[in-house]
């Protein structure tokens, strides 16, 4: 059981528990957590599951891929550390993981 | 099954009891209501169908197979559709008759340009659109909703996008028409569009603008500019993709509207559902059958597949199973995967200004008599006409 943390754009905390190999947008998805769509169903066409890490976990976390990073560059407020939930998959490492989600994955 | 060999296709390794009697271009039921005859044919066909019409292919009616088979190239190749379109004279399709990994770096070019950030910055010319097309209506007893706003909004849109001038929208606007409608002038229709498309892009390379062509000129894929045949195939993909779809999603949803008073009646009495109506009626809508062929020999949930089968993923029935989610914004209206559609944030927000515009400026508004049918089944279904009567803005409520 790999814990975390979603932190909505109001402040609204919400703690869930996923598995590890599972993805952060799988997790929110499967948990019924707010502000992640994911519509796409991880194959990082559609930028809609759009996260930030919490700056003490993006070393752990670390960088976007090319490809990647490409598609945080249209999403509608990317920063530093923005991930795709899609490509961020959970392991041990990361139980305690604290992210936070945009107002809107959409226009 | 009473088929005949001659015009039936069932290949041996298709179990009999997969094989129903549905013909999803020609049914006569989906003439008069595509989506109660999809729900009767879904309700009464295995998961996975097989249809011996058209050549013969697979049907995927839940929505976990269709997630599956959309975000499996290794299985499920889209290089057909290239191939189809060269063989009828036509482009490659980029990106969209591409496999991973080489459909990647197209893939994020044309999403880099489609991409949230970049369309809202369209949605002022959306809205003006939207207010000249609708505000004239506001005075009217009835309308042909595809005629009057349906087909022109999206179509301008995509032409300002692009940078095509405005003055040959009735040129560009019938050329669309009989492109997507498939008949026997469509070859020409398309061979005038790439003509349009290819002065387009002979202009801007001598002199960019402010329009999508010029920045796509300026792009590197794969460290090489894009070449002149590569930009095309992008432009009439966008072409193919962008038009009649919005055509048929808002026409789709209109009609759903024009059929529940009572929801009409949430929406005018509180216009911030809008986005969340736009998502609910997509799903409802879901008129894409997205195609795919198998592209190695398979065993997919349990059916046996072979190399070079067809394959529709049947997005209506996967967006609306039974005690499925109704709500929500996960759903296949847009497809899935890795291809899902890359023009969804342009189409939700042209959804989202239709619905705001038409909602202020028209009052109740329901069916008006047709007596033809006006549905048409296929890989794209659509819906040829709707006609509506209208009531003035702030009379809906007595009625």
């Amino acid at each position: 059981m790999i814990r975390v943390t979603f932190v909505a754009h109001d402040g609204t905390t919400r703690e869930v528990a996923g598995e590890a190999g599972q993805s952060l947008m799988a997790l929110a998805v499967a948990t019924g957590t707010p502000g992640i769509d994911g519509d796409c169903g991880g194959s990082m066409a559609c930028g809609t599951c759009h996260v930030v890490i919490a700056p003490e976990w993006q070393e752990r976390v670390g960088p976007a891929s090319e490809y990647e990073a490409c598609l945080l560059e249209v999403t509608l407020d990317p920063g530093p550390n923005s991930r795709l939930g899609c490509q961020v998959v959970l392991s041990a490492a990361l139980d305690g993981l604290v992210v936070h989600t945009p107002a809107s994955q959409k226009v | 099954m009473n088929f005949r060999p001659d015009v039936h296709t069932i290949p041996p390794h298709v179990r009999p009891e997969l094989v129903i009697d549905f013909d999803a271009m020609a049914d006569q039921g989906m003439k008069v209501d595509l989506f109660k005859r999809l729900a009767e044919v879904r309700d009464g066909a295995p998961p996975i169908a097989w249809s011996p019409y058209n050549g013969g292919h697979w049907m995927l009616f839940r929505e976990k197979d269709i997630q599956s088979a959309l975000s499996d190239a290794d299985h499920f190749t889209s290089a057909f559709m290239s191939l189809g379109s060269q063989e009828r004279g036509g482009p490659a399709m980029i990106p969209l008759g591409m496999d991973p990994p080489a459909h990647t770096p197209w893939r994020m070019l044309v999403m880099k340009y489609f991409g949230p950030a970049r369309i809202r910055e369209l949605e002022g010319r959306i809205r003006q659109t939207a207010e000249k097309l609708i505000a004239p209506l506001a005075g009217q007893s009835e309308c042909e909703f595809v005629r009057a706003v349906a087909e022109p909004m999206p179509i301008s849109i995509f032409m300002a996008l692009m940078g095509l001038p405005p003055e040959g929208f009735a040129e560009f606007r019938d050329l669309a028409l009989t492109v997507v409608s498939a008949s026997d002038t469509t070859g020409e229709a398309s061979a005038r569009i790439m003509q349009i498309l290819g002065e387009l892009i002979a202009a801007r390379s001598a002199e960019p603008r402010d329009d999508l062509v010029s920045a796509l000129l300026a792009e590197q894929v794969n460290g090489a500019p894009i070449g002149g045949a590569e930009l095309m195939s992008i432009c009439f993909v966008l072409f193919l993709g962008g038009l009649d779809t919005v055509t048929n999603a808002m026409t789709f949803g209109i009609r759903y509207l024009a059929m529940e008073p009572e929801l009409q009646a949430q929406v005018r009495a509180n216009p911030d559902r809008i986005p969340a109506l736009v998502d609910q009626l997509l799903r409802r809508s879901a008129f894409v059958n997205v195609q795919r062929q198998i592209k190695q020999d398979t065993v997919f949930s349990g059916v046996e597949m072979k190399a070079g089968d067809a394959v529709w993923n049947m997005c209506w029935a996967g967006s609306n199973e039974p005690g499925g989610e109704t709500e929500g914004p996960r759903h296949l209206a847009f497809g899935s995967g890795f291809h899902m559609c890359a023009g969804m944030h342009l189409a939700r927000l042209e959804l989202k200004v239709m619905y705001e515009t038409w909602f202020r400026h028209v009052g109740q508004f329901a069916l008006a008599p047709d007596p033809e049918p006006a549905m048409v089944g296929g890989q794209v279904m659509h819906i040829k006409r709707l006609k509506l009567n209208l009531q003035p803005a702030g009379e809906g409520a007595a009625a």
